[in-house]
Formats: structure tokens, sequence, C-alpha cells
């Protein structure tokens, strides 16, 4: 699981970074606690552009797990689209997520 | 700050945009629908493991497209809060770009870069078809699109047309003489207009780029930097990133006023120098150009109106500079 106290500073590589819609998206790979083998997860922390500040923590987590099949299966993972494509969040994109794509 | 440039007018050879009036494309049909044998619902095409993700920009940021792609036939699907228009083509897709018009019309080009076929569609039906196409772009407002072809003497001719009607706007070709062979270059908007840059690296030892823009008013105008990366919101700003020495970047925003005096064209808006990375960094700015984010050791956001850190994310503790 991931650490609970966990802030945007703790440990984990940042992968990739972009702004869209509004937000600026960092995905990084963050090591999990409690496990044997070192494993980690990817996570993209969300932080909305309007309201940035230095000390700023991340409006949305989101893990990878929870992104929409058809963006994890993208190889090259285009960050600008992730909004677009969330399971479960609703910060003005709602009605694109993947769940409606598929009522289209 | 020791960044080198140039501009000066460049002659155009094109003709004055041509009203059409409400004329359509007399290319534009009805785009071809998916074949039966793939499953013309949408959960078989978001299903498919193949499946990429796409979104508009500008007007068309609540829009998105999803594309399965093939060599012989791509199927997409363009959607809002519900299907907008699907279909197939017969190459594989790489690349599209959605934009929406002012009346609301959808407008989607979708490129095969490595079959340099192009396709541009408005709301489902085909306005354009086009082959040999090694760049392609289409505006914020979805208004015109571009097209780079490379011409039978290794040069690069550049044609934009109007999305509703197909009328050419402008066609460009032969002119950029210092295309040689071994010169990369790329096309695009900027990001707030609808001003064309076409960009030449020189791979000589250089390191000179010239930024050739079009739309800025009937002229082509040239901007020549060198040993920088630019990145243009509008014909009038412009950002640039400049190693001074290794870890060290000099970030600077540039005001271009075309029809200043020669000697007042360009104001210095802001420096700053700032510890980003060894070699390579990445940048980007928000679609409102409000914020310029630079990823290196660090992500460092600055305000694009007075250059200052207005956030930083450490990336990776061991590799941030001390």
């Amino acid at each position: 699981m991931l650490d609970p106290e966990a802030t945007v500073a703790d440990v984990g590589q940042a992968t990739s970074a972009g702004m869209a819609q509004g937000f600026l998206l960092v995905r990084r790979t963050v090591p999990l606690r409690e496990t044997p083998d070192n494993a980690s997860k990817d996570v993209v922390d969300m932080f909305r552009l309007d309201s940035l500040q230095m000390e700023s923590q991340p409006d949305f987590r989101v893990e990878a797990a929870d992104l929409a099949r058809c963006v994890v299966n993208d190889p090259g993972f285009p960050l600008p689209s992730i909004q677009l494509h969330l399971d479960g969040f609703t910060f003005g994109v709602d009605e694109y997520d993947f769940a409606l794509i598929k009522e289209a | 700050m020791g960044i080198g440039f140039a501009w000066w007018l460049w002659p155009a050879r094109s003709e004055p945009p041509v009203d059409v009036g409400d004329a359509a494309s007399p290319q534009a049909r009805p785009v071809v629908p998916i074949a039966a044998e793939h499953g013309q619902d949408v959960a078989s095409l978001v299903n498919d493991p193949r499946c990429r993700l796409h979104r508009g920009v500008g007007g068309a940021r609540d829009v998105g497209a999803a594309v399965v792609a093939d060599a012989a036939v791509s199927r997409f699907l363009v959607f809002g809060s519900g299907t907008a228009f699907a279909g197939q083509l017969p190459f594989r897709i790489d690349r599209v770009q959605i934009g929406r018009l002012g009346d609301g019309a959808l407008a989607a080009a979708f490129g095969g870069v490595g079959d340099e076929r192009l396709a541009v569609l408005l709301n489902g039906r085909t306005m354009a078809e086009e082959r040999g196409v090694v760049d392609f772009g289409l505006s914020r407002d979805g208004a015109e699109w571009f097209l780079v072809r490379r011409l039978s003497n290794g040069e690069f001719g550049i044609e934009q047309r109007d999305t509703a009607t197909g009328a050419e706007r402008a066609t460009k070709g032969g002119w950029l003489r210092d295309t040689a062979e071994g010169l990369s270059h790329t096309a695009a908007y900027s990001l707030r207009t609808n001003v064309l840059i076409f960009t030449a690296r020189h791979p000589d030892d250089s390191f000179e780029n010239s930024h050739y823009l079009l739309g800025v008013d009937a002229k082509v105008r040239l901007v020549r930097l060198v040993r920088v990366e630019a990145i243009f919101e509008s014909e009038a700003h412009i950002y640039v990133l400049q190693k001074v020495n290794p870890g060290t970047h000099d970030i600077s925003k540039l005001e271009f006023r075309w029809s200043a005096p020669k000697g007042e064209k360009q104001v210095e808006v802001w420096s700053r120098e700032e510890r980003l990375a060894p070699a390579t960094v990445e940048y980007f700015l928000s679609e409102d150009a409000a914020w310029l984010g630079l990823f290196g050791w660090n992500l460092t956001v600055l305000d694009t109106r007075t250059g200052t850190p207005t956030f930083l994310f450490a990336v990776r503790a061991d590799k941030a500079p001390s």
C-alpha cells in the first residue's frame, strides 16, 4: 500500500510530466512498503494550475491501475490524455470517463 | 544573455487567400463506416488492446478520439458526451488532431506519418485525403490545416487549407533553399494563434534553427535562434532555453513587435537562470500559456508573466543538485 504519510517530496522517481486542461501532471514510480521484493507502483499526481503554489500538495493522486485499459495499454502513456479517461474522478471531465465512453 | 538571433522579411510567393464563400470542398464525402467484421459497437473499439486515445485542444478540449490502427485499415471514434462520428481509413493512423470550429463543427485530422497519408474530416465528412505528407497540423480552432510535402528536388513544400471549404489559403514551395539533405524540420501552429511555424534545424555545427513564421501578415517572417530551444506561444511571444554551462540554463521570454522599426522589433520581457539538468530539459507550456514547466533534475513551474518560480517538485532527491 502507499505510505499514507507520503508527500510530493517523498522518494520515487518522476518519469514524465506534462500540463493539460488546467492541471500539472507528474507520473512517478513509488516504492511500496511492506513488500519483500521492493515492489513499486506508478502513480500520477495532479495539481490544479490555478491554485499552484510552492508548497502545493496534489489535488488528485491516481494509480495507474485506475486508468482505463485503453491508456494503460499504450506504451507511450500520453499524459495529456489521462484526465479524459480516469475512472471515479469528477473534476469537470467526468462525462468523458471510460464508463461513459463505453456507453456512448 | 548571449542568444543569437536575426529576423527579416522573406518574400512570400503565395497569392492572397481566396474567398470561396460557402462552397464545400469538392472532395467532401461521408466517411467510410466501420466494416461489420470488426464490430461496429463502441466497446469493440475501446476494449481492443491496441486502442489509443487522443484528445482535442482549445475549443475541442472536451472531445476525444479512440483509434485502433492497423496497416490495412484503422478504425476510429470521435466522441464528446456521445459519439460524434466514427469510421475507418485505409492506412495506419499514428497521429490525430481535433478542433472545434466557431460554429461548433468538429474537425479531425488523421495522419499516417509512416504511410505519408492524411485525412481531414469535418462532422463525419471526409474533406480531404492526401498522400506524400511528411507532416501536418490542425489549427487550435479547427478552421484551417496544413501539410508538408517533400518536393522532388529535396526541398519542402507547405500547403494551408480552409477546413470547411477546402480552399487553399497558401502554398509555398521551393523557397526553403537551405533545406538541404540532412536538415530536419518540425512544423506546427503556435500555441495561441493560427500562425504556422516551420522550423529547420541545421545539421552543421552552427546549432542554428531557422523558424519561418507563416500567417503573421502577407510576408513570411524568419526568426533565427542559435543554441537555443524555442516555444512559440504566438508570433509575438517566444520562450527560449539556452544551456549556459553544465547544469545551468538561461530561460527567457521574448516579445516580437513585427511592425516596429528595425532595431526595436525584439524586447526581452524577462530572463532568469535555473539549475535544471546536465543536458536535456523537457519543457511545456500550459494551454493558456500562463505556466511554463521545466522538467530536469526537478520539475519547476514558472509564471510566464514574470518568470517567477511558482512551484518546485523534487523529482528525485539523490539526483538533484545541492
